[in-house]
């Protein structure tokens, strides 16, 4: 194993470790109430023993990859805690992780550097005090709750959590091609006759699209991480890893023919759907292919997320909040056997009322 | 000089501008529009002028515009056949009509589908009525075989003219009150008609038929045989039973029956003919002349019989409900040749239809007119159950329960109660039956006449019911439906006697309670109802409360993401047209009058002019 550098925000008052406010969007140190602008800092003391590269502009993963660290190594990095000197060995996506002896924040800086930098960084917006909050109200005016849930269920662990997202933006054009028919009824001596015409369409579309994000995290849901959106991206700040401190982050690892799969499959078939659209004035209309070329270029940035458990009894219910908009997404409990009950409460009251006032009309002689 | 010339140019300007403005003032109008709409060219120059012309000719002599409009088959489908929409737009594009109110008829027709169609606007709709415009309709497109498409839009130009030109004589010979009313495109409503083109007998005539129609006067020849046997279909005994018949009739009623056979109609209408002969033989009695003419014509190319009334009496009596019962009558003696025998059966329904007011009367049934004076059948018995069981439904032993019960039910509520059942209702419908039959046979307990018939037709499901006085207070709706339903069972299983126990059962339970039961099926019935609305109900409850329930789904769509999107080129081609046919016939309507009785079809018209101008009705029927 190997040791690698790190970076720590001290406090530079007391030398106690510093985290990044989400509220104030300053780094605080909770000891001597010490408050910095992120602005202000220095670079970092130690500098990364890579040189940084050159960026590589565009999505162009092949060159990136040389950067990754292969997880399959043998060798795990080794990392050294600055305030209380133990030997830390993290996951290899992860970037900054809380030292579980001092508490002490570590940005690994290595797996920052040069062509790993992110391109920018949208900080915490909510803090982690306000998630019970927006817990009872993503939870509120859910009426397949099962009853007794809240009093049942207990947050878990909150990690807030930087998410790597490829942000894409790109240009479809092409062709799509539809079949489409037009009838007209008329009557003709005994016989009612239908005259039907075919028509071949063609819509040559062109489409621009931009902030387009997608998780590139392997370890995260990705239906999790699409219900999260949207993030707004012109918060989108030049990356310090001081905004890192008190907070975990990863780093992307999803393999980049899915990341850029799933970008382009969402974008060509909003791309049909609006050639689609422009076929007005048909009875029916049939997609029959196309031929759309896509451009896309991506950035990479960290997204800042929630992420927990809500625990209850034997089951656990991940959710997610995103960090920016307090948007809360995740997994509700089904119980079958409520759901049935609330239906036929429901029925079975009505029926209860109708056949009321049926017997009572039959008795008034209605 | 100079000066001179200029005022002359000046006012030469002045009228010929005036001239036109003069004219659309005037109502004359705006010739620009063409007479005669033909895209495809189906007409040659000459027949299409001919109409051009002859619909100017029209226009100034009627004031009234015409319009020919030749439809082709791509406009046909375009219009989706709505030819009336069509005359419409054409009406409107081409700002057709006569004077302020844009007199006009737009008359289409398309060769290739044999679709024909005649709209009027403006003073045009008033005077040309909807029978007239059916007649119109119905008789053009026979002209094509003969003259073609030309002959079609022709004759629609002749009948029209021909309409107008009888409207025109009827005000000439009315009182000046009625004149006055007709000339603002109201009719009144009895008495005055509007004739057909009257065709008149060319070549030999008749021998009663008069050398001058137009200066004919009625008159009555009370000596006039009352059969006129010019085919020779009676035998002498029947020729001499139906005369006797005939004058029978005559005496008891006051009005006039006539029977007359001939070999030809010369040419006329069938109902026409016979008209003329009522007409110009001095038949009918009273200043309208009233009585039934029955003509057979056995022309072998035209072989039928027709009735003619005449007299508004008569004409009100000779319902097309009646004369479809009459003519079924007589059309299957007809097709047997069983002449003399129908039509002294005949001479039976004419004595029923005047004295009773329907062809075909019960008993029972008072002649209309007398005084009738209601009266209680069980006078000093109290109220009674009766079974009146003419179609037969019942055993003797059925008979006996029912009417037992009947009469227990009667005792207990003080009502009186009739089982009747019949396999005829006399050519009337059966509710007017029913009540008929309560009212002329004395049923009904005390002052409000309390009672229900309970009545039963072979081959229906249904339960008929009559109620008055207190039952019928009680004879809900609602109960009504339940009775009905309750017997519907048993009726289509043709289980009679199960049908009006049950009837029965229910009567005394509504007389009791004030309701009849509800069927199980029924409570079933609402049940299921009720689990419906409470399952609809519950499920689009159970729907919003799911769907606030959502779990996180991948998104595949990037329409919150398009910053601009350009359609760059669009291209749509026609590739071809399939076609398909469904088998659909319209409902025919009768064309002012027609019916069915006895497995033929009569034809009847509730208003006709014969050759003298006088006003029929009419009902016959080939065979």
């Amino acid at each position: 194993m190997s040791k690698k550098d790190v970076l720590e925000q001290k406090c530079p008052s007391c030398g106690a470790p510093m985290r990044y406010d989400a509220a104030s969007g300053k780094l605080v140190c909770d000891w001597c109430g010490t408050v910095l602008d992120i602005e202000d800092q220095e670079s970092p003391s130690e500098s990364p023993q890579q040189e940084p590269e050159e960026k590589v502009s565009g999505f162009d993963y092949e060159a990136i990859k040389n950067q990754v660290i292969d997880k399959d190594a043998l060798e795990l990095p080794i990392y050294h805690c600055k305030s209380c000197g133990a030997e830390l060995i993290s996951a290899w996506e992860q970037v900054s992780l809380t030292c579980p002896y001092c508490r002490n924040n570590i940005v690994l800086t290595d797996k920052l550097a040069g062509s790993l930098r992110p391109d920018g960084i949208v900080p915490f917006n909510i803090s982690s005090d306000e998630l019970p909050g927006a817990v009872t109200r993503f939870y509120k005016n859910k009426k397949l709750l099962p009853k007794g849930f809240f009093s049942r269920a207990s947050m878990g662990n909150v990690t807030g959590l930087y998410v790597p997202f490829w942000v894409f933006e790109g240009r479809l054009e092409g062709n799509v091609n539809f079949g489409a028919t037009k009838s007209i009824s008329y009557r003709q001596g005994d016989y009612r006759v239908t005259d039907t015409k075919h028509y071949s369409l063609s819509r040559e579309v062109s489409l621009d699209f931009d902030q387009l994000p997608v998780d590139a995290s392997e370890r995260l849901d990705d239906a999790l991480m699409d219900s999260l959106e949207p993030f707004d991206l012109r918060a989108v700040k030049d990356f310090d890893p001081a905004y890192l401190a008190g907070f975990a982050a990863d780093r992307f690892d999803a393999p980049a023919s899915n990341v850029e799969a799933r970008a382009k499959q969402r974008m060509l078939n909003t791309a049909y759907a609006s050639a689609r659209n422009q076929c007005a004035g048909y009875d029916s209309v049939n997609e029959r292919g196309g031929n759309i070329m896509a451009q896309v270029k991506a950035r990479y940035l960290l997204l800042p997320v929630y992420i927990f458990d809500i625990i209850e009894g034997r089951k656990n219910y991940s959710l997610a909040v995103n960090g920016q908009s307090g948007k809360v997404v995740g997994e509700l409990p089904n119980d079958r056997a409520y759901n049935l009950k609330y239906f036929l409460l429901r029925a079975g009251a009505v029926l209860g009322a109708f056949m009321l006032y049926s017997v009572a009309r039959y008795f008034m002689g209605a | 000089m100079k000066r001179k010339a200029a005022l002359l140019i000046a006012a030469f300007m002045i009228i010929s501008l005036a001239l036109p403005l003069a004219a659309f003032a005037g109502g004359l109008y705006d010739e620009a529009s063409p007479r005669l709409i033909d895209s495809g060219e189906a007409l040659d120059e000459a027949y299409a002028q001919d109409l051009i012309n002859e619909s100017q000719l029209f226009s100034e002599k009627y004031e009234m515009d015409i319009v020919f409009v030749i439809v082709t088959p791509d406009e046909y489908r375009d219009c989706r056949g709505r030819l009336g929409s069509m005359a419409d737009d054409i009406y409107d594009a081409g700002r057709y009509g006569w004077g302020e109110d844009r007199s006009a008829a737009i008359v289409l027709w398309c060769p290739e589908y044999e679709e024909y169609h005649y709209q009027a606007y403006g003073r045009a709709s008033e005077l040309i009525d909807e029978d007239e415009i059916e007649f119109i309709s119905e008789r053009s497109p026979g002209y094509q075989e003969e003259y073609g498409d030309w002959g079609v839009l022709y004759a629609s130009l002749r009948l029209t003219s021909n309409y107008l030109d009888d409207l025109s004589e009827a005000v000439n010979t009315l009182p000046p009150d009625i004149a006055g009313l007709l000339q603002d495109g109201q009719l009144p409503d009895q008495g005055l008609t509007v004739s057909e083109d009257p065709q008149p007998i060319s070549g030999e005539k008749p021998y009663w038929y008069p050398e001058n129609v137009a200066g004919f006067q009625f008159f009555h020849d009370e000596n006039a045989p009352r059969v006129v046997d010019n085919a020779d279909i009676f035998t002498p005994e029947e020729e001499a039973a139906i005369e006797a018949r005939a004058w029978e009739i005559i005496e008891r009623t006051g009005k006039d029956v006539v029977v007359f056979t001939d070999t030809s109609s010369y040419g006329l209408e069938q109902n026409v003919y016979c008209a003329d002969f009522y007409d110009f033989n001095g038949y009918g009695f009273g200043p309208e002349r009233e009585g039934l003419c029955l003509l057979f014509c056995m022309d072998p190319n035209d072989r039928g019989f027709m009735t003619v009334a005449t007299g508004s009496e008569t004409r009100a009596l000779f319902t097309q409900s009646s004369s479809n019962s009459m003519d079924g009558l007589l059309y299957d003696y007809a097709v047997s040749a069983r002449y003399g025998e129908g039509v002294l059966s005949w001479m039976d329904t004419v004595e029923s239809l005047y004295t009773k007011g329907v062809p075909f009367a019960p008993d029972w049934l008072p002649d209309a007119g007398e005084g009738f004076v209601r009266f209680h059948r069980g006078e000093g018995k109290g109220p009674s159950g009766y079974i009146d069981d003419k179609a037969g439904f019942f055993t003797e032993e059925e008979a006996r329960a029912l009417s037992a019960k009947a009469e227990r039910i009667s005792r207990e509520y003080g009502i009186d109660i009739l089982i009747h059942t019949t396999r005829d209702s006399y050519g009337m419908s059966r509710t007017e039956y029913n009540e008929l039959y309560y009212l002329y046979n004395g049923l009904g307990e005390g002052d409000s006449y309390d009672g229900m018939l309970l009545a039963g037709y072979p081959y229906s499901a249904r339960m008929y019911m009559y109620s008055e006085g207190s039952v019928s207070a009680k004879l809900t709706e609602v109960n009504r439906e339940r009775i009905e339903d309750h017997c519907a069972d048993h009726l289509n299983d043709y289980e009679e006697y199960e049908a009006f126990d049950t009837a029965l059962d229910d009567l005394e339970h509504m007389m009791k309670t004030g309701r009849v039961q509800r069927s199980l099926s029924s409570w079933i019935g609402t049940g299921a109802l009720g689990s419906a609305l409470g399952g609809i109900f519950g499920g689009a409850s159970f729907g919003a409360a799911k769907s606030t329930m959502k779990t996180p789904r991948t998104k595949t769509s990037a329409r919150e993401y398009v910053r601009s999107f350009r359609l760059l080129n669009q291209s749509d081609v026609f590739l071809y047209t399939s076609t398909s046919s469904v088998y659909d016939p319209p409902q025919r309507s009768s064309g002012g009058g027609g019916g069915s009785g006895g497995g033929h079809s009569s034809s009847y018209h509730s208003s006709f002019s014969g050759s003298s101008g006088a006003s029929h009705s009419s009902s016959g029927s080939k065979f």
